[in-house]
C-alpha cells in the first residue's frame, strides 16, 4: 500500500499541497480529479521522489527510495521515454532494468496500437507517442501504475480501446492512479474517485458507495467542487442583455 | 539480473560519440599540438632571431588537449541534458534501480575521451621533447622534466 501522510509542498511562496493524507491500495483504479493547478502533478511527483515535499510517503510501509520504486512506474503527457530510440531499443532497456517487464503485455499491447517497433518514437505522432508511454507503464510490472493525463491528445477512438484493453489487463493486485480531467469517461473505468482542490483532498468516495447512494461520480464532483452551473448564464448576461441572447438563441 | 553496461545515454549513440572525441582528438591534440610544436621548433633555428625554449616547444605541443578537454566537458554536459531534452527521461532514469548508472552513461566515454586525449598529448609533448634536445644541446635532464610539468600545469 501507498501511504501519504501529512504531504506539503511549496514553490516559492505558493502553496502546492497541504497536509494530504491519502493511502493507494492493491487492485484499485483510483481517479484523481482537480482543476489545473489543483497539485494532481506535485502529488504524484512527489510519490517518486521526483521532487523534494514534507511529509512522509510509504510503500508498504517503507520510504519510497531507489530500492522499492522499481514496483512504481509512471505515465506522464510530458513523456518519460527515449525519443530517439525505437520501441524494440525501449524492451530491452526495461528487461534490462526491470526484472518482472512483462514483454508478453507489451508485444500485445503494440500489436493492439498498430504502433511500429523500428522506428525512433520521436517519429510518431503525438497521440501515438502517448499510447506508447501509457504502454511502457503497463509493462513495466509495477505494482502501482501512475498516470498523469496520459491522453492529453488522443482522440475518443484511441482512448476508449485504451480503457476497454487497460480494465481487461490488469491483474487483481495491480493499482492504477490516473489523474485526468476526463471525468465521464473513465467513470466506468475506476472505482474510487479522489477530488484535490489547491493543494488539498476535498473528496475521496468508493464508487459502489454512490452508486448506493443513487448518485453519479459527475454530480458528487460538481458538489465537491461547489460548481455554480448558473454563472455561465450571469457571465452572458454581463455581456449580451437577456433578450437579445432570446432572439439569438431563436 | 544480469545487467547489459550502457556506455553512453540511450538517446545518443555510443559511436557518435566516439567519433566526436576522436575528431576532437585529431582537431585539437594532434593538428592543433602539431601546429604550435612546429612553430617553436621553428624559432628554434633562428627563423625570428630568438631560439625556442624547451617550454615553447613541450608548451606548444600541449596547448590543444585543453580546447579538447573542454569539449570533453561539453559533450558531458550534452549527455546529461539528453535525459531532459524532447521527453523527460529522466522519469525513468530515476525509476531503475540504480543511482549511479547515469552518471555512468553520461560521463564514461568524455572521460575515456579526456584520458585518451591526454595521453595523447604527453607522447606528442614527449616526442617535441625528443627532437628538441635532438636539434640542440639541452642536457639538463631535470631542467626537462620541470619544463614538462610547467607545461602540464
Amino acid at each position: 500500500m501507498i501511504e501519504i501522510k501529512g504531504l506539503s509542498k511549496k514553490y516559492g511562496s505558493t502553496q502546492a499541497l497541504s497536509d494530504v493524507d491519502l493511502q493507494l491500495r492493491p487492485g484499485e483504479i483510483v481517479g484523481l480529479f482537480g482543476p489545473n493547478g489543483a497539485g494532481k502533478t506535485t502529488l504524484i511527483k512527489s510519490i517518486f521522489g521526483y521532487i523534494p515535499y514534507s511529509g512522509s510517503i510509504t510503500l508498504d510501509g517503507e520510504p519510497v527510495t531507489r530500492k522499492n520504486i522499481t514496483r512504481l512506474s509512471f505515465a506522464t503527457c510530458e513523456h518519460s521515454f527515449f525519443p530517439n530510440i525505437d520501441a524494440k531499443a525501449h524492451a530491452q532497456f526495461y528487461k534490462d532494468h526491470f526484472e518482472s517487464f512483462d514483454e508478453k503485455r507489451f508485444n500485445v499491447l503494440m500489436e493492439f496500437f498498430s504502433l511500429p517497433k523500428d522506428k525512433a518514437i520521436k517519429h510518431l505522432s503525438t497521440g501515438q507517442q502517448n499510447q506508447f508511454e501509457v504502454i511502457m507503464a503497463l509493462c513495466q510490472g509495477a505494482d502501482y501504475i501512475l498516470m498523469d493525463e496520459p491522453f492529453a491528445g488522443n482522440d475518443i477512438f484511441n482512448r476508449e480501446d485504451f480503457y476497454k484493453v487497460l480494465l481487461g489487463m490488469l491483474g487483481p493486485d495491480e493499482c492504477v492512479l490516473l489523474s485526468t480531467h476526463l471525468i465521464e469517461e473513465v467513470s466506468g473505468l475506476i472505482n474510487r474517485a479522489v477530488l484535490i482542490d489547491k493543494g488539498r483532498i476535498i473528496g475521496d468516495v468508493q464508487l459502489s458507495e454512490l452508486e448506493e447512494s443513487g448518485r453519479d461520480l459527475m454530480d458528487y464532483i460538481k458538489k465537491s467542487f461547489s460548481y455554480r452551473s448558473d454563472r455561465v448564464f450571469e457571465a452572458l448576461d454581463q455581456l449580451v442583455p437577456e433578450e437579445e441572447r432570446h432572439e439569438e438563441m431563436a | 539480473m544480469k545487467k547489459k553496461i550502457a556506455w553512453n545515454p540511450p538517446d545518443i549513440p555510443a559511436y557518435r560519440i566516439i567519433i566526436e572525441f576522436i575528431v576532437s582528438i585529431f582537431l585539437f591534440v594532434l593538428i592543433l599540438c602539431s601546429i604550435q610544436a612546429n612553430n617553436a621548433l621553428e624559432r628554434y633555428v633562428m627563423m625570428d632571431g630568438l631560439p625556442a625554449t624547451m617550454m615553447d616547444v613541450i608548451g606548444g605541443a600541449f596547448s590543444g588537449f585543453w580546447l579538447h578537454a573542454a569539449v570533453c566537458v561539453a559533450l558531458a554536459i550534452r549527455n546529461y541534458r539528453s535525459f531532459y531534452t524532447n521527453s523527460r527521461s529522466i522519469y525513468l532514469m530515476k525509476r531503475t534501480g540504480s543511482r549511479s548508472e547515469i552518471h555512468f552513461m553520461s560521463l564514461s566515454l568524455p572521460v575515456i575521451g579526456l584520458i585518451a586525449g591526454f595521453i595523447l598529448a604527453v607522447l606528442m609533448m614527449l616526442g617535441c621533447r625528443g627532437r628538441y634536445i635532438e636539434m640542440g644541446n639541452y642536457g639538463d635532464m631535470q631542467n626537462c622534466i620541470l619544463d614538462i610539468w610547467r607545461a602540464l600545469i
